[in-house]
């Protein structure tokens, strides 16, 4: 059965996107599906979260990134907060809205966001709530085997959202719902001012009031809720304060995410463990900062190697699509005199003869396999990018050193050697009924490298 | 090893990085806690974000209260609204968020706190909202009222505010006799109990009876009236100051009452409404008691008339649909009910309750099913011999059941038929035609009994069966009816309870055979037990079925 992972907000994305990562990497379970609450879907953030690294709709490995609105957008478009309760109509309701909510609450361009006020959010999200499409968002939830909320405490969005979205998901699911709840884990720049405008001040007023509101209110709900946010000021090699521009809505990769994902999937094990508990954090270790990196995650190896594994990969990927594959292609094009394939073996050209053996359409094969290597590598280097943000270099090698890295620095001898290495013996054979596609040898040999890297340990 | 919590703040020592607990794992941690003097309603995630801030402020008054001033505007808004309530300045206007007038914005507040559904406006005599009402906090102020309005509010309650306060300090004193006052549970309590601070009431709580209005509802969390029983969501009239209500409403009865577009209606003898009692209209599924029914509403003064009698029993025919309303809620509309927590009753039931207590006789009950007008006096009124007295003390000290099927008014014979068509109800039961269900008695899925209403009292149709001549097939029944009789036949002097069934039995199957029958043939089992009013009876069949 599937976990559901309801993400909540700008804070909610950033943790699904390093869920996306980690369950591509394979150091988490890909039995994790997205759903995404936001009002605004156009930004960087969102848009990134539905076509990461160029894995979109099924393909990608939360299933489905696509960022929904908490509200019918399309039915109130651009508007504020009171357009759309107020009419003309309806004095009444007009009356008991403005009881409720002072004029610069009633000005918020929801569309936008909520902008640091949780009660707005709380409310906007009421009126999605009745709606048929979050309705049918959470259908889905009766199957779940486990549901998990992510968001902070923090912002309007998902502060306002997430405690009332607990309530919504129980109509649906009543097995074990787990929470994941950003305290502050950014900081504004001072000048930060203008009207509107979300301040330190604020986040700091909006994470202590939910705080209280959560533990009275929401903590009851929940099975186990993981709290996680940025414990001072002091920075340090991995663990450091971030500052971010309020309006600036793209990703802001952050150690803390990294921490509340491994948190999340050990929730459930420390409910077994601590049963009656309702509220955990992460301890980390500031001097040993890359522990996170030697946990057995749920692929029961530890991240580092994952990650050296991808490194590995996108290093041999790059070197094939970027530096040699017009070697490959000549080759396969029938006028190459010069060029063999001794560089890059039997096994390759095994792989190919194995699905094509028309040499004139072994070239179209090939290059729709240096496509596949391309996507794939795009894939890893969304994975590996984010991780080289979290960590200095140091942290992600092995501890001994690394020379298979090294080694991938030195020039294309070495890389044809270990390709050839990695793939001997390991041709991808012909299918008894149909045929392979070229992403299929390309997928292929890139998981004989990626296996063959984290078998081997080091070079 | 250097070990931190990655959370702002973090008391005690850490032994490894992983998951740990925080605090004590289901408790904010203390210091954690914000600094109630900056509540802000802004940053609380729900749409009830004010009553919220008020309800976290009420529960931490000695944080935010400084020799006696707040330090937050929500609390000063909380007692100046609970003053201006109970000044008579601010009314409470019910309303009911599932109404269309409240259109996609009620729908949502529902979706997300469907208890929120009745809830007053309070507003002031130009009909300018300053608040309302939510079941945890009491009272929280509006959010676009301006500091001026506030200040004129203030002013207008100034004068009034030492008998406000007294009339608060009364109204607690009702709810700390039965047992529902306790602060240490209840937020809105420890407002009540700021904001009236050392006032004291009138001595007989006589403030309250004779010059308040209770009005409302308001649906607020209840502590239980004993340690056993959890808080409860009840509908509770709050009390406002209105000089001479009590008299205003004696005289009102005193004016023919009718039924009119709004509820019942009080007419002069020109025509002319000098009241009315509301009767909202209400959805299927809404609580009309949460809408205001009940309500009394005075237009204008009421010039005594006190050579006329008070109209309290066509008051009680018209009433009896709004009666069985709060009954239906568990609420019985009977004097020892009303005296013992008025609260729970608005003004046109509490009131008419206190004054037929007044004016009626201690024993004497009063028939509410059948269509001949009794007449309330200081004695018994003349009843027929056929008539049987059993001492009721459940509905209070003294009080006698009266069954009676006749009523002696000058020189005429008004017939009541009590007797007579509780016999009906038992010879129903004689012939099996009657099942249990709980603690009803259906025949052909009607109640035998009145449900609701005094104790023994036959339904009204049963009544209605037995008025006039009787159908020709019972009255060639004489052996079932004489096993009938016989059933209920008690030798010697039988007890009052053992009498009213012999005679009721007597009465119908006279009536039903036209001449006096007697007792005779086998007689049936009296193996059904049923509780009818509190008191546990056995009832037979007829033992040839």
């Amino acid at each position: 059965m599937s976990r559901y992972l309801i993400a909540v907000g700008g804070t909610g994305q950033h943790l699904a996107l390093a869920m996306t990562r980690l369950v591509h990497l394979g150091a988490v379970r890909p039995d994790v599906s997205l759903i995404a609450i936001d009002p605004d879907s156009q930004s960087p953030l969102p848009k990134l979260l539905g076509e990461p690294g160029g894995l979109q709709g099924e393909a990608h490995p939360l299933k489905n990134g696509s960022v929904f609105a908490p509200f019918d957008l399309a039915k109130f478009g651009e508007t504020t907060f009171d357009k759309l309760f107020i009419d003309a109509q309806h004095p009444r309701e007009q009356e008991v809205f403005e009881s409720m909510f002072d004029a610069d609450m009633a000005g918020i361009p929801v569309h936008k966001g909520m902008y640091g006020t949780p009660c707005v959010g709380a409310t906007v999200f009421a009126e999605g709530a009745n709606g048929t499409g979050l309705q049918n968002l959470l259908k889905p939830l009766g199957n779940a085997g486990q549901v998990i909320v992510c968001g902070s405490v923090v912002g309007g969005t998902g502060a306002g959202v997430m405690h009332k979205l607990v309530g919504e998901v129980r109509r649906y699911y009543k097995g074990e719902m787990y929470g994941v709840f950003m305290l502050p884990w950014f900081t504004l720049p001072a000048s930060s001012s203008s009207q509107g405008a979300i301040t330190d001040a604020i986040l700091s007023r909006n994470a202590a009031h939910g705080l209280k509101y959560f533990y009275e209110h929401t903590i009851p709900q929940l099975t186990l809720s993981l709290l996680v946010g940025y414990p001072g000021t002091e920075a340090y090699s991995v663990l450091r304060p971030l500052q971010v521009t309020d309006g600036d809505m793209g990703e802001h990769p952050h150690y803390l995410h990294l921490a509340a994902a491994w948190g999340l999937t050990k929730l459930s094990e420390q409910h077994v463990a601590h049963r009656g508990v309702k509220a955990c954090t992460v301890a980390h270790n500031t001097d040993q900062e890359g522990w996170l990196l030697d946990e057995p995650w749920e692929a029961g190896k530890p991240l580092r190697e994952i990650i050296r594994a991808h490194r590995v990969l996108l290093k041999l990927l790059e070197f094939l699509t970027k530096e040699v594959q017009s070697s490959l292609l000549d080759y396969y094009s029938g006028w190459s005199l010069t060029q063999s394939r001794a560089a890059w073996g039997d096994d390759l050209h095994q792989s190919i003869k194995n699905t094509e053996r028309e040499t004139k359409q072994q070239k179209v094969l090939v290059q729709g396999m240096l496509q596949g290597w391309e996507f794939i590598a795009k894939q890893s280097k969304f994975c590996v990018d984010w991780a080289q943000r979290l960590f200095p270099e140091a942290y992600l090698r092995l501890r001994e050193g690394d020379p298979l890295l090294d080694a991938l620095m030195g020039g294309p001898t070495q890389c044809w050697a270990e390709l050839q290495r990695m793939w001997k013996g390991k041709p991808l054979a012909a299918k008894p009924h149909g045929r392979h596609t070229s992403y299929d040898i390309a997928w292929h040999h890139a998981q004989c490298i990626l296996q063959d890297t984290i078998t081997r340990g080091r070079g | 090893m250097a070990v931190i919590a990655l959370v702002h703040k973090w008391d005690g020592p850490l032994q490894r990085a992983g998951l740990v607990t925080v605090g004590d794992g289901v408790h904010l941690p203390a210091g954690w806690q914000p600094d109630p003097r900056h509540y802000n309603p802004a940053a609380l995630p729900t749409p009830f974000a004010r009553a919220e801030a008020t309800r976290l402020l009420l529960g931490q008054l000695e944080d935010v209260v400084v020799d006696g001033q707040p330090s937050n505007v929500l609390l000063t808004q909380f007692r100046l609204l609970l003053q201006g309530l109970a000044a008579g300045v601010l009314h409470l206007e019910p309303c009911d968020l599932a109404s269309p007038d409240f259109d996609n914005f009620g729908r949502a507040l529902l979706q997300v706190d469907p208890e929120s559904r009745y809830f007053c406006r309070l507003v002031d005599s130009q009909g300018l909202g300053f608040g309302s009402t939510y079941r945890t906090t009491l009272l929280w102020g509006h959010a676009r009222r301006t500091e001026q309005q506030w200040d004129n509010l203030a002013h207008q309650v100034h004068g009034l505010q030492k008998q406000a306060l007294g009339l608060l300090a009364e109204w607690r004193s009702l709810l700390l006799s039965a047992g529902r006052w306790k602060p240490g549970e209840c937020p809105w309590q420890c407002g009540v109990d700021w904001v009236i601070g050392n006032a004291t009431g009138s001595p007989d709580l006589r403030t309250l009876h004779e010059d308040a209005a209770l009005g409302g509802p308001v649906l607020l969390e209840l502590p239980g009236s004993d340690a056993a029983k959890p808080s409860t969501l009840e509908p509770v009239y709050l009390p406002s100051l209105a000089v001479g209500r009590r008299e205003q409403f004696r005289r009102l009865v005193l004016f023919a009452p009718r039924r009119g577009s709004e509820g019942v209606e009080f007419l002069d003898t020109h025509g002319n409404i000098l009241g009315k009692i509301l009767e909202p209209k209400a959805s299927a599924d809404a609580d009309a008691r949460a809408l205001g029914a009940g309500s009394l509403q005075l237009l204008g003064d009421v010039k005594p008339a006190d050579h006329q009698a008070p109209k309290l029993q066509e008051l009680e025919l018209l009433l009896g649909p709004l009666r069985q309303v709060f009954h239906s809620k568990g609420r019985p509309v009977d004097s020892t009910s009303v005296s013992r927590e008025p609260y729970f009753y608005p003004d046109a039931l509490r009131m008419l309750e206190e004054l037929k207590k007044a004016s009626a006789p201690k024993n004497l009950r009063l028939t509410t099913s059948c269509s001949a007008r009794l007449w309330l006096g200081a004695h018994l009124p003349p009843v027929g011999t056929s008539c049987v007295r059993i001492a009721w003390p459940a509905a209070g000290e003294g009080v006698e059941l009266v069954l009676t099927d006749t009523l002696l008014t000058g020189t005429s014979v008004t017939e009541v038929l009590d007797l007579r068509a509780f016999g009906a109800a038992l010879f129903r039961v004689f012939l099996g035609e009657a099942s249990l269900r709980g603690a009803r008695i259906l025949c052909q899925e009607k109640d035998l009994f009145a449900v609701g209403a005094h104790p023994l009292e036959p339904a009204l149709w049963v009544y209605r069966e037995v008025t006039g001549t009787p159908p020709e097939p019972l009255s060639r029944r004489l052996g079932i009816l004489q096993r009938f009789v016989a059933t209920y036949s008690v030798d010697g002097a039988p007890e009052p309870m053992e009498e009213a069934l012999q005679k009721a039995a007597s009465s119908f199957a006279n009536w039903a055979y036209g001449t006096p029958v007697m007792s005779l043939g086998r007689r049936g089992e009296r193996s059904l037990v049923v509780d009818l009013g509190g008191r546990m009876l056995r009832l037979g069949r007829d033992g040839y079925l």
